[in-house]
């Protein structure tokens, strides 16, 4: 192997200028760099060959083992469908009873418009009550008070200005919850608004 | 590295790679019997993406009837099992 040249043997050599034994080096060294190199890459390639054959293996092994016990597989099929029925007769049940409890309150249009009252109320205390306060806290702060005028003047119309925009925020969103409103109108209460309420996969109970 | 290693290291992994194709052509063997054995046609990664899907969907749906399951109850203040047992159906599954 080029890389068992000894370094002190081609010194040894004659006629043999330093510059001239500095370039050989060079050459032989690059050589063996080279080789080692082609070398390195064949060895990854093959380590690479062998990864992906053990990966392979390893595939084949686990699909070997859910095929040779097939039958609980088909057990599986069997559960799935007993709980799908679980579910639909579970939904048909609460869909029955909340009909029942939304029909009491006044129909489907009533129970939306109370839901987005209830909305409306909570985005006033978290947009405009919160701010307002915040607001009086700072303006009857210490710190505010010892503030020059002009300072005063300025932080004002900053926090007036935020209001302004939480403000605007504000009614982008009670007009979300009217359209909402709108949308309820005339429509009917049906399975998908229940499990959209109820948080369950709508698609996995009632589509195989 | 010696070329005695290298040499050494080259047929460490020639003998590997012989050994795992020789499991490869056994496996591979095995895993079409089964397949036709059970009208499965497809590849080994499916076959696994398959099961994991079906147990995730078993569960998922599991976790969601004895949610609704319990919502009725509830509603009945009864107890869950009676539940069941209205609906005709065993809360255990036997597996």
């Amino acid at each position: 192997m080029p890389s068992s040249i000894n370094l002190t043997e081609l010194q040894t050599k004659k006629f043999r200028s330093p510059s001239t034994f500095f370039k050989s080096y060079i050459n032989i060294s690059s050589a063996t760099g080279h080789l080692r190199s082609k070398l390195g890459v064949e060895e990854r390639q093959r380590l690479e060959k062998i990864r992906l054959l053990k990966k392979e293996n390893c595939a084949l092994e686990s699909a070997i083992k859910i095929l040779g016990s097939y039958e609980k597989e088909r057990e599986v099929f069997s559960l799935i469908d007993k709980w799908r029925s679980i579910c639909q007769a579970g939904m048909a049940y609460l869909l029955n009873s909340t009909m029942l409890k939304i029909s009491r309150m006044g129909g489907y249009e009533e129970l939306v418009k109370k839901e987005i009252e209830a909305e409306k109320r909570k985005l006033e205390y978290q947009f405009s009550d919160q701010i307002e306060s915040g607001i009086d806290d700072i303006l009857e702060s210490d710190e505010f008070k010892m503030m020059s005028d002009l300072d005063q003047a300025e932080l004002k119309h900053q926090l007036y200005q935020k209001k302004e925009e939480a403000d605007k925020a504000q009614q982008v969103e009670i007009e979300k919850l009217d359209a909402k409103v709108k949308e309820s109108s005339g429509a009917e209460f049906t399975m998908q608004n229940l499990a959209r309420r109820l948080k369950v996969d709508y698609d996995m109970i009632f589509q195989s | 590295m010696t070329p005695e290693n290298q040499e050494a290291r080259l047929a460490k992994q020639k003998a590997a790679w012989d050994q795992l194709q020789r499991s490869n052509a056994s496996l591979l063997e095995q895993f079409h019997r089964l397949s036709a054995l059970n009208n499965v046609h497809d590849s080994p990664d499916r076959v696994i993406k398959e099961h994991i899907s079906l147990l995730k969907k078993y569960n998922e749906l599991r976790d969601t009837g004895l949610v609704l399951a319990q919502m009725i109850a509830d509603e009945k203040q009864c107890k869950v099992k009676e539940v069941f047992e209205e609906m005709n159906y065993d809360m255990q599954d036997k597996v």
